[in-house]
């Protein structure tokens, strides 16, 4: 049961950081959303019986709406509700 | 695990049942096992501080006695500090007083350091864990000692 939900929280984290209009994960304004693991944590990705949650970092010059639609295309169909927190924006992406 | 225990988490406290017959454990037909009190309360201490989030186990008074212990030569801060069990011949509960950081969220924090718990003794003792119960005691707070080891919370400082 360990390994599956690290693992899911693996492949989510790495599947959102893939997308173009996401600068990174964002752990949130205290870092609350996370997702703890032995030896280390997921900032930016939790998942609850009943709810995912991602925050993230996005990129300039999209709007919050196409942020949330790429976070939503990464993910796919999953069988509870996704919540989207856009934590920060990243300006200049060509300078990284 | 063959036994029929219901999967909700039953009640803290004196009331609950751990099969209580210490020292017959798994038992075959060319001799027994045992494992005692403070295997189960060491793989437990250990399984918990693995969790990031968790910065350290014990109440204050637990925690203040181990300093000390720590500063004995030859004496180490023991890995049961903070850990009560109770070990039955093919079950065990689990109480746990930890110390979180600041900043974790605290139920999903407990999720973690229970599934980690569970996982970790059953698998390596073969008791099934009936219950985790966790007490938060504290939270860290990194200012609170000079400088060193400051958790990464993810915020922009």
């Amino acid at each position: 049961m360990t390994g599956g939900v690290s693992l899911d929280a693996d492949r989510l984290a790495t599947a959102v950081r893939a997308r173009p209009l996401v600068a990174g994960l964002h752990g949130g304004r205290f870092g609350e959303i996370a997702t703890y693991l032995p030896g280390r944590r997921i900032a930016g990705v939790r998942i609850r019986p009943d709810a995912i949650t991602i925050g993230v970092t996005g990129r300039y010059p999209a709007t919050a709406a196409e942020i949330d639609a790429d976070v939503r295309a990464a993910l796919g169909p999953v069988d509870r509700p996704v919540h989207v927190r856009i934590g920060d924006v990243e300006a200049a992406p060509t300078t990284r | 695990m063959t036994n029929t225990i219901p999967t909700a988490p039953a009640r803290p406290g004196p009331g609950r049942e751990v099969a209580k017959a210490n020292g017959e454990a798994q038992a075959s037909t060319h001799g027994s096992t045992s494992i005692a009190d403070v295997v189960v309360q060491k793989i437990a201490g250990l399984a918990t501080r693995e969790i990031s989030g968790v910065y350290a186990l014990g109440g204050g008074a637990a925690r203040a006695f181990g300093a000390i212990r720590e500063r004995i030569p030859g004496a180490s801060s023991s890995a049961g500090q903070g850990v009560s069990v109770e070990v039955g011949e093919k079950q065990a509960a689990v109480d746990l007083q930890i110390l979180v950081e600041y900043g974790v969220s605290i139920s999903d924090l407990a999720g973690a350091v229970r599934r980690n718990v569970i996982t970790s003794v059953e698998r390596m003792t073969g008791l099934e864990v009936v219950e985790v119960n966790i007490n938060v005691t504290d939270v860290h707070i990194p200012s609170e000692d000079e400088g060193d080891d400051t958790p990464d919370t993810g915020r922009v400082l």
